[in-house]
């Protein structure tokens, strides 16, 4: 009789509870609004191929000096491109490496290799392999699957060391100068703590930015090291989703004009654009069904224009705001 | 090619247990296909009555003949049914012959193929090939995202056992699904 007369309190119980907490999630603005519209794909070149402009898995992309450098990566090279998809040049990477997302700065073109544990820098306009930064291991200088480099202003090199669940700095030379995270070790809620990170990025000045790859999150530190801030979902706390200003796998982040934020979201098949407050702004790409994802990196050339690699599709995206337009 | 097969091969099933070719398979194919056929949920102009009902998806199989009442009938010509008959044949190989076999043609014989879940994001499939890789007698790795399959080709001779195989994947960060293929049919 007693658990009859609760029944309807607790099902008032319940009911408030399953309204209250959207109620709360929109409150924390978890679920924002565009507060830009979408940006429009103007150009697009390549397909899947060996030859000079096509691409096998494509990981990514910089734009620097005119040029656009494409991480061509089963096919073991960079290819050069001119912004509107003309074919410049490819340069190897040696040991079959599998170049992954890549950085430009002060004359060199700095590349994650994937496949042989090292950071690759090539001269950017005559493609020479200028030296190799680590090797495999774990140890300091060390990497274990580097996913993504960035190049700080004052010539500092950051590499997001996948495997080794941790962000090293490293001095121009390829000195260790300090890291963030524990090696191999899974950090999932708090901050500091990486799951399998995979790119990071670095402002004029000195904040770094970590794609914090399967916590679905970005993670923030100031030119000290101290930690920020993160966004990515409810409490950025390895919660994926679809949502805007969610992540599902953050493969690839870069600094844009105007203090802006891009992210390639990779299995949400989309680009996402935040302030470097972790604002989202909007979000764009090119739908895909089936296995496989399409935006896997992202560059931002001085005007704005945003330079992607669709990995399934095999091919450059180019995409402008919307209410620009002309190449 | 594979999928093209099962398609057919649905559709002779469905032909031959309806008696009639039709168009479309289960769940995404389906649906895919619907949006793909312009036809989809179109009305004849021309038919404005009769005795036939008009179908959901228009066979272009059928012919129209206008009959003696001057109403227009549907009919369907040979070629529809020799169609229905040989799917239906491709389906009945289909089931006599295991799905793997079927597909083993498609990857090179003297190769492990494995069931990885999550090979998609190249983070992952391309940790688990360079696994892999450090190992003797493994002359080339690939990812066929399709299937969600690693394919190790391996140098003549070269075997792991499964309790290896097991433990190569397990060193990337995943967990084997299973072994759908063993160089040289093992």
């Amino acid at each position: 009789m007693a658990t009859a007369r609760r029944r309807p309190l607790a099902r008032a119980g319940w009911a408030t509870l399953v309204l209250a907490i959207p109620l709360v999630l929109v409150s924390c603005g978890w679920f924002p609004e565009r507060r830009e519209p979408p940006y429009a794909m103007v150009d697009s070149w390549g397909g899947q191929g060996a030859e000079p402009g096509r691409f096998s898995d494509p990981n990514g992309i910089v734009v620097a000096a005119g040029r656009v450098y494409v991480a061509d990566s089963r096919n073991h090279r960079i290819q050069v491109f001119t912004r509107d998809g003309g074919f410049v040049a490819q340069w190897p990477v040696p040991g079959e490496g599998r170049p992954m997302n890549i950085d430009a700065a002060r004359g060199r073109l700095y590349v994650a290799d994937y496949w042989n544990d090292v950071i690759r820098v090539y001269g950017l306009d005559t493609g020479e392999l200028l030296r190799s930064v680590g090797g495999p291991g774990d140890g300091p200088g060390r990497f274990s699957n580097p996913g993504g480099v960035a190049v700080g202003p004052d010539g500092h090199i950051f590499v997001a060391d996948f495997f080794n669940q941790r962000i090293q700095g490293l001095t121009a030379a390829g000195e260790f100068v300090r890291q963030w995270g524990t090696t191999g070790e899974k950090g999932y809620v708090f901050p500091g703590g990486f799951n399998y990170p995979i790119d990071v990025a670095v402002a004029a000045d000195g904040m770094l930015f970590v794609a914090d790859g399967y916590n679905d999150r970005i993670q923030v530190f100031g030119p000290d090291g101290a930690f920020l801030r993160k966004w990515g979902g409810p409490f950025a706390a390895n919660i994926k989703g679809g949502f805007f200003g969610w992540f599902s796998v953050p493969t690839s982040i870069t600094l844009g004009p105007g203090n802006t934020v891009f992210v390639a979201d990779q299995e949400n098949d989309r680009i996402q654009k935040f302030t470097r407050a972790g604002v989202f702004l909007t979000a764009f790409g090119t739908p895909h069904a089936g296995p496989g994802y399409t935006e896997s990196a992202v560059a931002v050339a001085p005007d704005g224009t945003v330079y992607t690699v669709n990995l399934i599709e095999n091919r450059v995206e180019v995409w402008r705001a919307a209410n620009r337009s002309g190449r | 090619m594979r999928n093209r097969i099962e398609r057919i091969a649905l559709r002779g099933a469905c032909a031959l247990a309806l008696g009639k070719p039709i168009y479309g398979g289960p769940g995404r194919l389906f649906m895919a296909e619907l949006r793909e056929r312009s036809d989809f949920n179109a009305h004849d102009p021309d038919d404005t009555g009769g005795t036939t009902v008009e179908p959901r998806f228009r066979d272009p199989h059928r012919k129209r003949m206008r009959h003696g009442d001057g109403k227009i009938k549907r009919t369907r010509d040979g070629s529809a049914w020799l169609a229905s008959v040989l799917t239906g044949v491709i389906l009945a190989a289909g089931l006599i012959a295991p799905s793997a076999t079927a597909l083993a043609g498609e990857w090179p014989t003297n190769a492990y193929v494995l069931q990885v879940e999550g090979l998609a994001c190249p983070y992952c499939g391309y940790g688990v090939e360079k696994q892999f890789r450090q190992h003797d007698g493994v002359k080339s790795t690939d990812i066929d995202l399709e299937h969600g399959v690693v394919i190790v080709t391996v140098a003549p001779g070269t075997r792991f056992s499964d309790s290896e195989l097991e433990r190569i994947v397990d060193d990337a960060g995943f967990e084997l699904g299973g072994v759908k293929q063993r160089p040289g049919g093992e």
